[in-house]
């Protein structure tokens, strides 16, 4: 009797089958994604602070190292955030490891601290903030790609809700914090480890409390 | 089609065909059931019925979320993982609703002392001090005491639902410290 509710339940299933349609494909998945990011990072720097994609303003050796280490933190971490969100993938290794570059620009941030002229904002720098002025940049910029990643593992199936949220979301503030190697002209320590590296931090464990809601299915 | 095999009934569903799709849910519903059966008698849930239900639910997961299937993998790590994910959602769900917890039945799993045990000289009070207040309390009152749920819930002035977690909790926590052993 209670097997027969199964097996017209599998009889109902069998029934509703259609073809996977197309945005929920991983190939479609991975392009939308790697295309929205494309076009949203020199778009937003272009329409609010007037910078091209194309003659980005130069920056010192410090920045460049900032900028490829958020770099791959965004892109690494992302990635993988899709790739853990189809069930069975044990990708227990490379799990952690988009988070040693965060860590590693933490590093860079106070290593390389007194090799750098703090005293004198860069030129060419024209957004004066304080620090809540930079986490404020980094949650707003942060908070387009974090909802359309977050969306797109939706679509798939996180069964790790909690880590993949606070993933998704340190890898997307990441991303906002490389916009701000062009935007933010203060380089001191202070303001880097509270407004750009406490900002990225405070974003991923808000991803880690709501995970749970943010992705369920 | 019957040398085929469950990654290849699941491909061609992936594709629209609902004869392969049937066998697939056909086989996936077995080996739900045989990974189910395990897990729901260590939380102590021993009924044909939960086995059906829980298996339901995870066909549904799995329904839903089919397009997350990668051709190239073997389909059991797949179906592992969203089993995995939906038993605890389903055991929240049960406790929370307070459906099918028998506490009894999770008492028994305790079982007695094994030989050589090294906890086997431990004093029921080193045993209990693991526990937090509530679940203590809830533990004593029912098992030692031998009060019913309704007398702790009028004496200590918690929930009848509370009581039963209290102590299906207390139970699973002393199983996962001193009960390795058995399993």
């Amino acid at each position: 009797m209670i097997e027969n509710k199964t097996l017209q339940l599998i009889h109902n299933l069998t029934q509703q089958l259609e073809p996977t349609p197309w945005y929920k494909k991983p190939t479609a998945i991975f392009s939308l994604w790697f295309l929205f990011i494309i076009g949203y990072f020199p778009w937003l720097l272009k329409r609010f602070f007037n910078i091209s994609i194309l003659s980005l303003p130069a920056l010192s050796f410090y920045s460049l190292l900032c900028f490829s280490l958020l770099a791959v933190t965004f892109i690494f971490g992302s990635t993988l955030v899709l790739c853990q969100s189809f069930p069975g993938r044990n990708l227990k290794l490379s799990k952690w490891m988009f988070l040693t570059f965060l860590a590693a620009w933490l590093l860079t941030i106070i290593l390389c601290y007194p090799f750098t002229d703090a005293s004198a904002p860069h030129e060419g720098f024209a957004y004066n903030h304080d620090d809540y002025g930079c986490s404020t940049y980094i949650f707003l910029i942060a908070l387009a790609p974090a909802i359309a990643l977050l969306l797109l593992i939706r679509i798939l199936a996180p069964t790790r809700p909690k880590w993949l949220a606070m993933s998704a979301l340190l890898a997307c503030s990441a991303g906002a914090a490389i916009c701000l190697e062009f935007i933010c002209p203060h380089k001191t320590i202070i303001h880097l480890l509270y407004g750009h590296f406490g900002a990225i931090i405070a974003f991923g464990l808000l991803g880690y409390l709501a995970g749970k809601r943010l992705l369920k299915w | 089609m019957a040398d085929l095999k469950p990654t290849d009934w699941l491909k061609k569903s992936l594709e629209g065909d609902p004869h392969s799709y049937e066998l697939f849910l056909n086989w996936a519903a077995q080996f739900i059931r045989n990974i189910a059966k395990k897990r729901l008698a260590a939380w102590g849930l021993n009924s044909s019925e939960l086995l059906e239900d829980f298996t339901q639910e995870v066909l549904l997961a799995i329904h839903q979320k089919r397009h997350t299937y990668l051709d190239t993998l073997p389909v059991e790590p797949w179906m592992s993982g969203i089993i995995r994910y939906k038993s605890i959602d389903w055991l929240r769900k049960n406790i929370n609703e307070n459906k099918y917890i028998s506490f009894q039945d999770s008492f028994e799993q305790v079982g007695p002392e094994q030989e050589g045990h090294e906890n086997s000289s431990m004093d029921i009070e080193t045993v209990l001090g693991t526990l937090t207040a509530r679940q203590r309390e809830a533990l004593e009152l029912s098992k030692i005491q031998g009060l019913s749920i309704e007398e702790i819930s009028k004496q200590t002035g918690v929930s009848i639902s509370a009581v039963k977690v209290n102590i299906h909790r207390a139970m699973k926590s002393l199983q996962k410290r001193f009960g390795k052993g058995q399993e």
